[in-house]
């Protein structure tokens, strides 16, 4: 099969790898040497001059949104507007269109095929890899297509890729319903999802949010409009619930499965020495099988509470937090379902402790944006059984964190039964290493940080969460965020699906 | 370190006729007897940075060489006092150009280094441009050539990228890609969005948004207290320089305006009598601000957000920090307001303005 190659037109005058320094020296040369050198080119290269423009002419004036193109004046502000966090993606795509509608997203992709161009999309730019950012093709942004539709009575909502995790829940909230959106709020909910998603109170609701996705509109590489769902257009359905960000496809509205919100959200926070933080995670271990799904419960390592400094005991950099979420409809179920964490025999070492707070989803969403303070950033992840091995390899590294903002986490996950999906990777706990600072001088001590820290867990992995997966340094590792079935099944399905490779696949690997 | 404020360059300028009426006078007076014989190189430039630094303009011309030539490297169609002038009228033509191309806050001059007759000076400027309100923080190299105690020529290099963004006027297109980071919350028209805590930005001065986006930018506004000015610190300081906070302002200002009508609940007839006796005199009779004042436009903001600033302002979240005049200002009109049953009776009465 012929698959598009990274070039393109639009930077070349052929589709081939010596056309570029030709371009160039043709554009130095004209009027003087221009035709000596028409015997050398291939004739096909000036069938192609002028085409570019005039297609994107025509896709200019087709579409609501906006085009930039390569080499526009405003080309690196749109390249750089795309990107949610302050470092800078170094990969430059040649046609950035901003949608305002479905139609656009077709346009989009029309064009891309019929100019043998590679295209992406991007939601809200979270992507802690900027994987949608890519040399070469289209890039998509999706982020002003922001409709939602509440169904009360199914408990249903059908949103579009632009919408926030926070808008949706704060939309929900008025109708007594709730969906588990990403634990930060600003974060959009399109790739969360597509990636699998592991959300709010995710043990209770659904095991992955993806599982809550009861459907999708989407584009074909043809540019076709489909529905797919679990009845239709199946395997386009069975992709997206966690081929997010290699998918074959664009996903212009999602069709999600709410719950009830839960009236009385409780949550307990426990502050113990940072020289706990192995027996913390043996705890979470010896807890975990026993508590109710409906309470999320999770370690991290941050850096010491004004508070708990002031006081003067205490002296450590970090401390260990244990903090455990009920989702429930009481008060007094709350405490029931908290107490056996309460009464654990490492609570006699908290340096503090909040009992109950009585939460919302905003408060939630407080809870976890607070220590981000959207600058640079870096993530990496793993999926395990052998936690409280893994977490001695952390409180190894923990002390040489480059920044105060790199904050790990341990979440208990437990064991889940998953839907008929592309989404297979679990362990009994997810681990994740969120690092983040300030300035680019410190990007390469915190990037290594982050790698040599898990080159030395993956010994420990059961699988990754390909969202928060260093798809920067670890880009042919990506099939391991997959059953070895699942990946190959995905593939083929690209191979089917999108022959001619209209989509760009997983950031780093090649189609 | 040394600082220049502006008010006093702004001496020289009240200066120039009189130095240009005067010239060949001040070039004729025998400018020596003001200085010692024969000063080290660096002490010549010292003496002008002070000279500089108290506006004293018949102070600097008598440092100069008749025949001195300062050369200011960029772009001349881009920074207007660029290219070269000559003599002591060429210079006062320096002063002139620049003075009424930017307003200089600060000046330093961190760093001397000094070769034979040669003086070269690291330090900063940093001001506005007058005609788009555009802040610089340019870098600057300052090369002296002092020959026989006099200056003889300058060669100046400055960050020039930094300048011409100052200088830059608004552009809305570019302000488009920028506001892509905005949508997200402030909603598709800046209409806002009461679910993300993001107010209406339509209805206000730019000179307003631009003050509290660079508010943000700096947390002179938000920090880690304020939850929702802490997003607002991360997503302003996204924004790459001053000119794309221009530029997205630019932008929003094209997007139509829309009003608020939700309600806090308050006693419009109580809130009446507040409102006139504190409030209208900065804000106006309507609320619709006054600019001069910089008080905002508060007829047609969401209730809701104008009772959460207003909480803000009285338990010292907003308007704390001594860089904030304007914030403090209002801080201090807060104390008139006694509780949030007269912050509600306030907003009820603006949101019933017609």
């Amino acid at each position: 099969m012929n698959k598009i190659k990274q070039g393109s037109p639009f930077n070349y005058i052929a589709d081939t790898p010596e056309a570029p320094a030709k371009r160039r020296f043709l554009k130095q040369t004209s009027g003087l040497m221009a035709g000596s050198m028409l015997a050398s080119l291939p004739f096909h290269a000036f069938a192609q001059t002028d085409k570019p423009a005039r297609a994107i002419e025509r896709l200019r004036a087709q579409i609501a949104g906006t085009v930039t193109t390569q080499g526009a004046p405003n080309y690196e502000l749109w390249r750089r507007s795309m990107i949610w966090q302050y470092r800078n993606f170094r990969r430059y795509p040649e046609i950035i269109v901003q949608a305002e509608t479905e139609d656009d997203v077709v346009a989009a992709v029309n064009f891309a095929r019929e100019n043998n161009l590679q295209i992406t999309s991007r939601g809200t730019g979270h992507s802690w890899a900027g994987c949608f950012m890519r040399d070469g093709g289209v890039l998509v942004d999706l982020s002003r297509m922001q409709w939602i539709d509440i169904d009360v009575k199914a408990k249903q909502v059908v949103a579009e890729p632009g919408v926030i995790g926070r808008i949706l829940n704060a939309r929900l909230g008025e109708v007594g319903l709730a969906f588990p959106t990403a634990h930060c709020g600003m974060v959009g909910i399109s790739g969360f999802l597509l990636g699998g998603g592991l959300g709010i109170n995710g043990e209770a609701w659904g095991g992955i949010s993806s599982s809550n996705i009861l459907g999708i509109d989407i584009v074909t590489a043809e540019g076709e409009k489909l529905h797919a769902s679990a009845d239709e257009n199946e395997d386009y359905f069975w992709a997206a619930r966690g081929g997010g960000p290699g998918l074959f496809f664009t996903v212009t509205r999602l069709y999600l499965k709410c719950y009830p919100l839960p009236k009385a959200i409780t949550t307990a926070i426990y502050i113990l020495p940072y020289d706990e933080l192995v027996a913390m995670s043996d705890a979470l271990n010896e807890l975990g099988p026993n508590i109710d799904q409906r309470i999320e419960m999770l370690g991290i390592v941050v850096p010491t509470p004004p508070e708990i400094k002031n006081a003067g005991k205490y002296t450590e950099r970090h401390v260990s937090l244990l903090s455990a979420t009920a989702f429930v409809d009481s008060k007094n179920e709350a405490t029931r379902l908290l107490d056996p964490i309460t009464k654990h025999k490492i609570m006699e070492n908290a340096l503090a402790v909040f009992p109950d707070r009585a939460s919302t989803m905003e408060m939630l969403y407080q809870d976890n944006e607070g220590p981000f303070p959207q600058a640079r950033a870096l993530v990496d992840n793993i999926f395990t059984n052998r936690i409280v091995e893994a977490t001695e390899v952390l409180s190894r590294h923990m002390p040489a964190a480059p920044s105060n903002s790199n904050s790990p986490v341990i979440l208990w996950r437990g064991e889940h039964e998953f839907p008929n999906s592309v989404y297979s990777s679990e362990g009994l706990f997810y681990f994740a290493g969120y690092a983040q600072w300030a300035n680019a001088s410190d990007d390469h001590a915190n990037q290594t940080w982050v790698r040599n820290m898990f080159d030395e867990l993956q010994v420990y992995a059961s699988g990754h969460y390909i969202n928060e997966f260093d798809r920067e340094n670890r880009p042919l590792q990506t099939s391991a965020c997959f059953s070895k079935a699942n990946w190959e099944k995905l593939e083929n399905l690209r191979n089917q699906y999108d022959p001619n490779g209209v989509f760009q696949t997983f950031l780093g690997m090649r189609s | 370190m040394k600082k220049i404020m502006q008010q006093k360059l702004v001496k020289v300028i009240y200066l120039f006729p009189l130095i240009l009426m005067s010239l060949s006078e001040l070039v004729a007076e025998p400018v020596q007897a003001r200085q010692d014989n024969n000063p080290q190189p660096r002490a010549v430039i010292e003496q002008l940075y002070e000279y500089f630094e108290i506006g004293d303009m018949e102070g600097i011309l008598s440092l100069l060489d008749p025949e001195v030539v300062f050369t200011l490297y960029g772009p001349e169609h881009l920074i207007p006092w660029a290219g070269t002038y000559k003599g002591h009228a060429g210079v006062g033509q320096f002063f002139s150009d620049i003075m009424q191309t930017i307003e200089l806050s600060e000046v330093t001059h961190d760093q001397f280094v000094v070769d034979g007759e040669y003086v070269n000076v690291i330090g900063r400027d940093i001001g506005i441009a007058k005609s788009t309100g555009g802040e610089f923080n340019s870098i600057h190299l300052h090369s002296w050539h002092v020959k026989n105690g006099k200056i003889v020529s300058l060669n100046e290099i400055v960050d020039s990228a930094e300048l011409i963004s100052a200088l830059a006027p608004a552009d809305p297109i570019r302000g488009q890609a920028y506001f892509t980071t905005c949508a997200g919350c402030h909603g598709l028209k800046a209409e806002g969005n009461p679910a993300m805590r993001a107010p209406r930005l339509t209805l206000q001065d730019t000179g307003y948004l631009l003050r509290q986006l660079r508010h943000f930018r700096t947390q002179v506004r938000g920090g880690v207290t304020d939850f929702y000015g802490w997003q607002m610190n991360g997503r302003a300081k996204a924004l790459p320089d001053d000119r794309a906070l221009r530029d997205v302002l630019a932008y929003i200002d094209m997007l139509p305006d829309t009003h608020a009508d939700d309600s806090v609940e308050g006693n419009k007839r109580k809130g009446k009598r507040l409102y006139k006796n504190n409030c209208s005199i900065c804000h106006g009779d309507k609320a619709e601000g006054i600019e001069e004042l910089n008080a905002p436009v508060l007829a047609g903001l969401e209730s809701w957000y104008q009772l959460e600033q207003m909480r803000k302002y009285k338990n010292g979240l907003r308007g704390n920090d001594e860089s904030d005049i304007t914030g403090q200002q209002m801080r201090a009109a807060m104390t008139l307001v006694k509780d949030e049953a007269a912050m509600k009776d306030i907003i009820e009465y603006i949101g019933s303005i017609k």
